[in-house]
């Protein structure tokens, strides 16, 4: 089994793109969805010591967030998705989606419909580049600084490493009214993937 | 910032004497502090994990965190049969939630009940569960813990 915290620059690199197709497939749904032009921005891949996650991840503001695991069919959980929405853009997604953002239920199911879709596309991806299947979980939500959020998935992440891996993206349409921020956080098994994305490349 | 901060990060812990330890953003995850009201040494620890599985040494785990503060705090002047704890965290954040892995601060908080009992150490006091994130300062200068919630109001215990 390959380890995260001895990812090459090559193996970053291979995470990166294989994130990037991802989230680029994500942003298509989400543009589709909403009539808008949805941007990406250049996506950074960080190998982060848990104990220093709270220079990596905003511990000052609450946003909305819905988290995904990825299982793969044939064994078990490789990572976990979690996509967060600064509260402005959140009024704005279900404001061009609902027409009216006066019901908080309302809104948040619209946040994890946007997240299900979003997570429904990046598997997408990885099944298209490394014709492997994985299904994300219906998506559970929640609004609070990010990183208490996220904390119960590094627990489980960390069982197994003192590192986690955090792809970071941005969302964005050219109005700069709407931003999503998309984090994926690979376990072993996804790291195993990224291995064998490489090896088709060699 | 307060003077004297220190921060604990996730899975760390960190002892003091006369420092104010902090650490930001538990969810399910749970502060304890220890502490030695007689010499005034205190630490405080970032728990992610009710139980080690006889792995190697690591804060991140409850029972070896509060193994590691105490001896830490013994190298300070304390001593074991003086120390009293308090902890917070063990939160449910999600609303609407598929995977039970993500019910981990329950667990957290049970395991770190009876952890603490098999030290001997008494819990005076506690802020555990509801839904909202915490931030916690522990007051080593006299055994304070302050803790302020994500959505905006504080609790000292």
């Amino acid at each position: 089994m390959h380890s995260i915290e001895n990812l090459s620059e090559i193996e970053l690199d291979a995470l990166r793109e294989l994130g990037n197709i991802g989230v680029g497939k994500a942003a298509t749904s989400l543009s589709q969805m909403l009539g808008r032009i949805i941007e990406m921005s250049v996506p950074v891949v960080k190998v982060v010591k848990v104990q220093e996650l709270h220079n990596v991840i905003d511990v000052d503001k609450i946003v909305a967030g819905v988290v995904t695991a990825l299982d793969d069919v044939e064994d078990g959980q490789a990572g976990f998705l979690y996509i967060n929405f600064p509260e402005q853009s959140s009024l704005k997604l279900a404001e061009a989606l609902l027409g009216d953002t006066s019901d908080e239920e309302m809104v948040d199911s619209t946040l994890m419909e946007i997240g299900n879709i979003l997570s429904s596309a990046f598997c997408d991806a990885t099944a298209e580049m490394l014709e492997k299947i994985l299904i994300p979980t219906p998506p559970s939500f929640a609004k609070d600084i990010a990183i208490a959020v996220i904390d119960a998935i590094v627990s489980q992440l960390a069982e197994k490493s003192d590192y986690v891996v955090v792809f970071e993206t941005k969302l964005e349409d050219s109005e700069n009214e709407i931003e999503i921020l998309v984090m994926l956080f690979p376990n072993e098994k996804f790291v195993e993937y990224i291995f064998q994305l490489l090896g088709m490349v060699e | 910032m307060m003077r004297n901060e220190m921060l604990v990060g996730i899975g760390e812990f960190r002892v003091a004497k006369g420092a104010v330890l902090k650490t930001v953003g538990l969810g399910s995850c749970i502060g304890i502090a220890l502490y030695d009201p007689a010499v005034k040494v205190g630490g405080l620890a970032h728990v992610m994990l009710p139980q080690s599985n006889g792995t190697k040494r690591s804060a991140k785990y409850a029972d070896h965190a509060v193994e590691m503060m105490i001896e830490a705090m013994e190298r300070l002047g304390g001593k074991r049969d003086r120390v009293i704890a308090k902890m917070a965290g063990g939160a449910q954040l999600f609303k609407h939630m598929t995977m039970d892995m993500l019910r981990i601060g329950d667990r957290n908080v049970e395991a770190i009940s009876s952890i603490l009992d098999d030290f001997g150490i008494r819990l005076v006091s506690k802020d555990i569960g509801g839904d909202q994130g915490r931030t916690v300062y522990f007051f080593t200068s006299d055994g304070r813990m302050l803790v302020r919630y994500s959505r905006g109001g504080e609790l000292w215990i």
